[in-house]
């Protein structure tokens, strides 16, 4: 009997790891998914599908800089997006703060100068 | 002819201090500052739409402050009348403390008073106003009403009257307040060279003591020398006595 349960035991838990295992693969997957097409849209990095169906040459050849790409698109994720809420915010305020407006729209700038101007993304 | 600079000057500087001048400038230059945000805010969107879709990051937040200053003049003809009452106000309340007759220096540390007369519905409201002293931003916001009365409009004596007393008091109070930073001054003044007196009688006093260690311990060395030598002649003596008693 006990034998059964250890069995049984062993079972469940090597079931729970590959389904944590899937879970964790198709987040990771949408993740990039998510990344990969607003870079796209950004014009810094191919779609996710692009990535799956076509080899390094053919990325390379239509993509430069493709990894600084995602770079400039988590940092507008992660960055630009906050940032812009704030200044939005900021600026809807009855009396804006003008030094805290100033500072989040340099930083947003810098930021939107460095996706537009840098020699990243579609050749 | 060298005079006619001179005269020019002098119009240009009472055309742009002028209250008029003060009160309108300002509020072209701000419908001027939002027709070009307006623009920019347009040229975003289209940057956004025809080249780069991180631009929208900037087109929404100019896009909100537009609004929010566009908001400011809505609707446009009787906001315009409102700013500029309450720019005519703020300024003629500046003045009242700035050009008034008994003014000495405008940016005093202390508390600056004047009159202020403003109309209010039918009637004449007279004001004692008082600014604390402070940096040439926030003049308005420090400036306060200490005593009003309001007359109507027919009570010209009374108001002339109630008038000419605030000037007066306005005068007396700035004067009070002079003489009281004077009064602080000279005291400060004279707490600085007392302690200034005390330092340098500190001083001398360290230095005579250090002369007279130093005599002292010149005294000391004087003595010890005079009894050394002393000693020495004794014990010369002893031995001349000596010697002179074993030849005989």
């Amino acid at each position: 009997m006990a034998g059964d349960l250890d069995r049984h035991s062993d079972s469940y838990g090597c079931l729970a790891l590959f389904a944590g295992v899937l879970v964790l693969g198709l987040v990771i997957l949408a993740v990039v998914w998510f990344v990969s097409t607003v870079g796209h849209v950004l014009e810094l990095t191919p779609t996710y599908p692009e990535i799956d169906k076509h080899g390094h040459a053919w990325i390379d050849a239509r993509y430069e800089n493709v990894t600084w790409g995602y770079v400039l698109t988590v940092l507008t994720l992660l960055g630009g997006v906050p940032l812009s809420i704030a200044l939005t915010a900021e600026l809807g305020r009855p009396r804006p703060r003008a030094r805290r407006a100033v500072v989040l729209a340099t930083a947003l700038v810098v930021l939107v100068a460095a996706i537009a101007l840098a020699p990243v993304g579609a050749r | 002819m060298r005079s006619l600079p001179r005269r020019t000057v002098a119009v240009g500087r009472r055309v742009i201090g002028s209250a008029g001048a003060r009160t309108y400038v300002p509020l072209v230059v701000e419908l001027v500052g939002l027709a070009v945000a307006a623009v920019a805010l347009v040229a975003l969107i289209a940057l956004t739409l025809v080249s780069q879709a991180a631009i929208a990051l900037l087109a929404v937040p100019t896009g909100a402050g537009v609004w929010n200053w566009a908001r400011r003049w809505s609707p446009p003809r009787s906001q315009w009348r409102v700013h500029a009452d309450a720019r005519r106000r703020c300024i003629d309340l500046l003045d009242a403390i700035d050009r008034a007759p008994h003014r000495h220096a405008r940016r005093a540390r202390h508390d600056l008073y004047g009159v202020f007369v403003e109309r209010v519905g039918p009637s004449v409201s007279v004001a004692l106003v008082r600014r604390r002293p402070g940096p040439r931003r926030g003049r308005v916001e420090r400036t306060s009403v200490a005593e009003e009365r309001c007359f109507a409009g027919d009570e010209v004596e009374a108001a002339a009257g109630w008038l000419a007393q605030l000037e007066e008091r306005a005068a007396a109070a700035e004067q009070h307040e002079r003489d009281r930073l004077a009064a602080e001054r000279d005291a400060a003044e004279r707490a600085r060279l007392r302690a200034r007196r005390a330092a340098e009688d500190a001083r001398l006093r360290t230095i005579e003591a250090t002369h007279e260690a130093e005599l002292a311990r010149r005294e000391a060395a004087l003595r010890q020398e005079d009894e050394r030598a002393r000693e020495r002649e004794a014990q010369l003596e002893a031995e001349a006595l000596a010697r002179a008693l074993r030849r005989s």
